[in-house]
């Protein structure tokens, strides 16, 4: 510690106001956790895709077999994509309730519209990553809920077209599809993700939980 | 007239301008190549699915075309017409009775939409009917369809 301190004075002051900084007791309750719980699903989220991305291949040909492979050959394969699923799935239901407490409980008001519109953003997010990832394994499943997606977004009035041939990686669905999707999936959108939760988290410390209803 | 635009604002406001083009530039350059090149755009060649001589009226045929189901049928005043079996709905693949479709309707399995055998949408969701094909007959009676652009 005084190693560091030395050549980086003052970093123990930062270090032990991040640590201990106190929170309210209304907050020690179940609802208050679903934002932390979330941001756990995540890192799971993040620590688990690396693993995973190791023996994945992203290509029409290669896809379905590379997952089979990862759930039947490689050690302990079928437990990292399990939870990598799981977490996913939890991770989609956390954000979503932790939207509600904040609704709930009124927490969007002033001073804290940017960090519910920031929030908002995490949101969409979360459910177009588990949008993106459900193509990867390439099965049945992915396929069809990917052209449905695209199908969907064609709908839109005007900039629909675009947005499909854009997904599509032309103008039917394309093997760039799945290139297409995975870098969103594994790159740009967690990426993103990062950004707009230190975001967050730097306006709840500005901004302090809100007070009990 | 008041010279109230200081001359630091007028510079500031001279730099800016070519600053946001200069910045805009490459953001359009990476719009488009994000946009998938044109030979990824291009429709598929046309593709001969069967002779008029060997359909009745309301006879149809079903293939695969520009990675899609499709079919062309006969009309009871002997046209061929072609379309796509692709849903307009959410684009599920629409299920076409077997045999003969005289008074007959295809069904899209996933939201009940409906279609007469000429691919216009009679019930359901579907808000438009199903996407034409491009029908030309050589002289020997070969049915070739196309991708009709728009
Ligand atoms: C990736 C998703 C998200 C993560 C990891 C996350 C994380 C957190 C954490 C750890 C907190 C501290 C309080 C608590 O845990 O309840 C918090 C608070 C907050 N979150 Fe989120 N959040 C996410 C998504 C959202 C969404 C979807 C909204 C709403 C649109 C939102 C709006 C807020 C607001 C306004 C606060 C301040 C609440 C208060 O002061 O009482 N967040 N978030
Ligand atoms: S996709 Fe055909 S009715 Fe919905």
């Amino acid at each position: 510690m005084k190693w560091i301190e030395e050549r980086l004075p003052g970093i123990g002051k930062v270090a032990k106001d991040v640590a201990e900084h106190p929170v309210p007791s209304h907050t020690l309750n179940v609802f208050y956790c679903l934002g932390g719980l979330t941001l756990i699903a995540f890192i799971v989220q993040v620590v688990t895709g690396v693993f995973l991305a190791m023996y994945y291949k992203p290509t029409p040909e290669a896809a379905y077999a590379s997952v089979q492979m990862i759930t039947n050959e490689v050690r302990f394969g079928s437990m990292m994509r399990s939870i990598h699923h799981w977490a996913a799935n939890f991770m989609v239901i956390f954000c979503f309730l932790h939207m509600l407490r904040v609704y709930y409980t009124g927490s969007f008001k002033k001073p804290r519209e940017m960090n519910w519109v920031a929030g908002s953003f995490l949101f969409i997010l979360t459910i177009v990553m588990a949008f993106t990832g459900y193509i990867l394994p390439y099965e049945q499943l992915s396929y069809w809920g990917a052209v449905i997606g695209v199908e969907t977004a064609g709908s839109l009035p005007v900039v629909g077209e675009m947005a499909k041939i854009m997904m599509q990686g032309g103008i039917t669905v394309s093997p760039e599809m799945l290139s297409r999707f995975y870098v969103l999936h594994v790159l740009v959108l967690p990426a993103i993700t990062i950004a707009f939760l230190v975001a967050h988290f730097v306006m709840i410390r500005v901004q302090g939980i809100s007070d009990p209803m | 007239m008041d010279n109230n635009v200081s001359r630091r604002k007028f510079l500031g406001g001279l730099v800016a301008v070519p600053t946001m083009a200069a910045l805009a530039a490459p953001l359009a350059a990476v719009g488009a190549y994000i946009y998938p090149p044109d030979s990824f755009l291009q429709p598929p060649a046309p593709k001969k699915v069967g002779n008029i001589n060997d359909l009745k009226a309301w006879d149809y045929i079903p293939f695969g075309y520009n990675q899609a189901p499709a079919m062309v049928i006969k009309t009871d005043t002997g046209d061929i017409q072609s379309f796509y079996l692709k849903c307009t709905h959410l684009g599920c693949t629409v299920e076409v009775p077997e045999g003969n479709l005289d008074g007959k309707q295809l069904v899209c399995p996933c939201h009940g939409g409906y279609f007469d055998p000429l691919g216009n949408n009679t019930g359901g969701p579907p808000p438009t009917p199903l996407k034409q094909l491009a029908v030309t007959i050589e002289e020997n009676g070969d049915i070739i369809v196309e991708e009709r652009m728009a």
